[in-house]
């Protein structure tokens, strides 16, 4: 016999304002540390720095535009939002979900009324974000800079962006379902490395597809990597959003297919909290 | 070549104590109680990689995807391009394997170095400090980084298929490969250290190690002015680099006798430097956060 | 299990409400009263078992876990039973590895017992914990629930998100608890700025934003220093009797036991040693007695008195212990009498050293079932 004025929890839509809330509040609090951020963008000053002067010296003596396809500017606008999109992750494993897997911490958050992945999500969404824009804005600040500026259509930044966001969501369960195998396996940060490292490879973060070898192009352009990262930046420097739709499409469907073994493997290593403990 | 990173901490296994208390030995005999220690700590170090196999062979591969990640850059570029500023593949491809296996080789043996700040700054030197061996050396070497070996492997790798070298240029390699890890480790050492003057010097140190590092896989000749400068004194890429480039290109013993006095010198500096930080050294009550 | 006629836990709020509604004691305790479940704990038979993978050290040991890893199965919880009424405040005690966490994790629903039943406000943790935490909070001493680059204000408002509770309520909730916690000062620093007594004291006060029905407190006082405990001991009991909230807490700090529970269960290898109320517990286990003397005349020869032995002595002073099962008090008081007295005190020993008695004794019978 329950207690009759037990409190209940409210619908999907309350569970989906809780994700925002957690979002923000995350997302407010990285700017406490914001001098540390800005210090960690010093890589990204450099990579572009270096790129710079690596295409300059390669137009010296031969037009690396017919080489590509991309003028050198483009080059590295591209570099600058690629390498947002990467450095926006927080850390390898871009969560704390094994963390908290492996100190018993997700024990402890069960006890919350609110699912502990989507706590974890809204968590982790709201760091990459405000990684991702600050990233951005340093990129843009040092592009300018050292290239100046390139002819940026609204409409494809704006599905640029769009896209980059829904990668962000996609990103996180593919990271997710990694991340609980820490359930089984002693330490999973081999295996989100090695994911990090084929989305730099193969996502296109050092040069545009148009710039590989026909034979790596065309590996590139089969496997999902590329929607994640190469997609996005060149919808970013090319004036128009040509393929947005399609690369929405591919990138939603990843998105479920990645929901698959994250839900399975989470519900299976709940099975194991429970039976075992934190 | 990302940071160093390991299986957990080497304290777990404190094979000090299997070296041996002799601390008075002279000559040879000091030098085989001291190899005794290394050996001792490299056994415990794989020991605990082992503990967690899938995790040591994953991370071992993704460094290796790592690095392939650079090599793949340079073939995409060579294919387009013939050369640059005089550098043709198989200098990158040195210039990159001398680097790779300089840091893996570093950071096999010494996987705490990258860490020293953050060991620094939570006062976990009092460890090493309560302990009879250096706690410089010691400190170094009670860590493997776990990805490291993929380093090694891939840059030899790399330079042996693609480079197709004669017995001495194997030799010059295996030579440069050592005078970069030496360098690598005193430039490591120094900035690390700066934590003992700037308290919290974790991010400092590394973003240090990643300009380093970058300024080092890239090929030199693109660099000009104060940059150029700057790679052959306080950023010392130019050693870890370019020297062993140009001694590929046209060797000369001049040159190369520079690179081991300047190898043998970062150490020695960068071990004052470190010593001079111990006496400012004031423990630790700092609270451990959860990251 | 249980005194069925009054429990001593039974205070005057329940009685009040009985008194009004006319309900039988026996009744009232299982069923429902002006909305409220007379049971708001209820553990039956609740046992746990771990399974461990085990290896013998050394390389050999490691490569042989490889090929035929071995088990080994530890029973948390052996079958325990034990009930908590509404309003009540429980203190779980008993040495590490005893069984509380367990029994505290399985009724908050991280944990599914092996076999057995609970209930925790009528629901089933393990299989309806989402709803049962927007009714009961938790707090574990070691773990923070805050978050720890923001200032507690800000956790507090994103509780109130995440328990759903309406805005004008919160507001309400927050001014209420921020005076009486004391937080007004700290609400605006970031938590890892704060001492972790302050730290404590933010933690329960937002676990309370939801009005919790019960409140699980594990190890509440863990790291604290005395004027922190005994400001988390006051705020937690003031809680207890004004809110009536249900407390169920483990400790292992005697003081939180005699300053904020009225009954104590003791609980060592899995199994329930001792359930009783804490003045029972005090009388039933205080056999001894400490007398301190002091003295108006220096070097007094004390005067030699059964079953009492001398603890120390100094030239103006001393102390007795009296066993107090073979000789009365007021006995070993009148031979003390003729002495010339300047002051007495008569002391208990401290909770401490019952609570070992009772671990030492258990632990005694144990050895004996087992031999």
């Amino acid at each position: 016999m329950t207690s009759p004025d037990l409190k209940e929890l409210g619908g999907p839509f309350a569970l989906l304002k809780k994700v925002l809330v957690i979002s923000r509040a995350t997302l407010a609090s990285q700017f406490a540390y914001v001098g540390e951020q800005v210090v960690r963008t010093t890589f990204l000053v450099l990579i572009l720095y270096i790129f710079t002067q690596l295409w300059n010296a390669t137009d010296r003596f031969q037009d690396v535009r017919e080489a590509t396809g991309f003028s050198i500017p483009q080059l590295i606008w591209y570099l600058a939002f690629t390498e947002s999109i990467i450095m926006s992750a927080a850390g390898i494993r871009g969560t704390s979900v094994d963390h908290d897997v492996r100190t018993g911490d997700l024990a402890y958050r069960l006890t919350k009324p609110i699912p502990y992945p989507c706590f974890q999500f809204g968590s982790d969404l709201g760091t990459r974000v405000f990684r991702f824009f600050l990233n951005l804005a340093v990129g843009i600040g040092v592009s300018l800079a050292v290239v100046g500026p390139i002819p940026l259509a609204p409409l494809a930044v704006l599905a640029a962006i769009s896209l980059t966001l829904l990668v962000f969501v996609v990103d996180w369960i593919w990271v997710f379902s990694i991340s609980v195998l820490s359930f089984w396996i002693e330490d999973t940060f081999g295996i989100h490395l090695l994911y990090r490292r084929l989305l730099m490879l193969l996502g296109g973060m050092l040069l545009p597809l148009e710039a590989y070898p026909d034979w790596l192009r065309s590996v590139c352009e089969r496997l999902p990597f590329a929607y994640m990262v190469y997609h996005p930046s060149r919808l970013f420097v090319l004036d128009r959003p040509d393929g947005f739709l399609h690369a929405v499409g591919v990138v939603l469907i990843l998105g479920i297919v990645g929901l698959i073994p994250a839900l399975l493997l989470y519900r299976l290593g709940l099975r194991q909290v429970s039976a075992q403990g934190g | 070549m990302a940071g160093p990173t390991d299986t957990g901490p080497a304290s777990r296994t404190d094979p000090a104590s299997h070296a041996g208390h002799v601390s008075r030995t002279e000559g040879v005999g000091r030098f085989t109680v001291w190899a005794g220690f290394l050996l001792a700590y490299v056994r415990a170090n794989l020991q605990s990689a082992l503990e967690y196999r899938i995790s040591f062979a994953t991370q071992v591969f993704a460094m290796m995807l790592n690095d392939a990640m650079w090599l793949v850059f340079w073939l995409a570029y060579f294919d387009k391009f013939q050369v640059v500023e005089g550098w043709g593949r198989n200098d990158i491809v040195t210039l990159w394997a001398v680097v790779a296996c300089g840091f893996g080789v570093a950071t096999t043996f010494c996987g705490n170095l990258f860490r020293i700040a953050g060991i620094i700054v939570r006062g976990e030197l009092d460890i090493y400090l309560a302990l009879p061996k250096p706690p410089l050396p010691h400190l170094l070497i009670s860590r493997m980084s776990v990805s490291a070996p993929g380093d090694v492997l891939f840059g030899l790798a790399g330079f042996l298929w693609i480079v197709r070298p004669d017995v001495p240029e194997v030799l010059l390699f295996v030579t440069c490969v050592l005078t970069s890890a030496s360098i690598l480790t005193a430039c490591g050492i120094v900035s690390q250290s700066l934590a003992f003057w700037l308290g919290n010097a974790e991010a400092v140190g590394e973003q240090f190690s990643n300009a380093l590092i970058s300024f080092s896989t890239y090929p030199t000749p693109i660099f000009r002015g104060a940059v150029k400068l700057a790679m052959f004194t306080i950023l010392p890429a130019g050693f870890l680099a370019y020297v062993p480039v140009r001694l590929f290109q046209d060797f000369s013993w001049w040159l190369l006798f520079g690179l081991l006095a300047v190898a043998a010198g970062s150490l020695v500096l960068s071990t004052f430097v470190f010593r001079r930080g111990l006496k400012r050294y004031e423990s630790g009550n700092l609270v451990l956060i959860r990251e | 299990m249980l005194s069925l006629v009054c429990p001593s836990w039974y205070d005057s709020r329940t009685a009040a409400r009985e008194s009004l509604t006319g309900e039988a004691i026996g009744i009232a305790r299982i069923l429902p009263i002006g909305g409220h479940l007379m049971v708001v704990v209820r553990v039956d038979g609740l046992r746990k078992e771990f399974t461990r993978r085990t290896r013998t050290p050394g390389l050999r040991g490691l490569l042989r876990s490889y090929v035929s890893p071995r088990h080994e199965t530890v029973v948390a919880l052996d079958g325990i039973d034990f009930e908590m009424d509404d309003g009540e405040s429980l203190a779980l005690i008993g040495p590490n590895g005893a069984g509380k966490s367990t029994t505290i994790k399985t009724l908050t629903g991280i944990l599914h017992p092996t076999s057995g039943s609970a209930t925790v406000l009528g629901l089933v943790p393990w299989k309806e914990r989402t709803r049962l935490s927007l009714n009961i909070a938790t707090v574990f001493g070691q773990r923070s629930q805050l978050w720890f680059h923001l200032p507690a204000g800000e956790t507090f408002d994103l509780l109130a998100h995440i328990y759903e509770i309406p805005r004008a309520e919160y507001q309400a909730r927050k001014t209420a608890l921020v005076e009486r916690f004391e937080l007004g000062p700290l609400l605006g620093t970031a938590v890892r700025k704060l001492s972790l007594g302050q730290r404590m004291r933010c933690e329960i006060a937002a676990s309370l934003l939801h009005r919790p029905r019960v409140l699980f407190l594990d190890e509440p006082t863990i790291g604290l220093d005395v004027i922190a405990k005994q400001k988390i001991r006051e705020l937690v009991s003031e809680l207890n009797r004004n809110e009536g909230v249900s407390v169920l807490l483990t400790s292992h700090d005697a003081g939180d036991i005699e300053r904020l529970c009225k009954r104590v269960i003791v609980i060592n290898h899995g199994t329930i040693v001792l359930n009783d109320r804490v003045s029972t517990l005090k009388r039933r286990y205080l056999r001894r007695k400490v007398i301190g003397l002091r003295l108006s005349d220096a070097d007094v020869t004390l005067p030699a008195i059964e079953h009492t032995t001398l603890l120390s002595r100094s030239r103006f002073g001393a102390k007795l212990e009296v066993d107090t099962d073979r000789v009365a008090v007021p006995a070993v008081m009148a031979t003390l009498g003729r002495l010339p007295i300047a002051d007495i005190t008569i002391e208990d020993p401290p909770m401490e050293e019952i609570i070992a008695e009772i671990y030492a004794a258990r632990s005694e019978e144990r050895g004996r079932v087992d031999d």
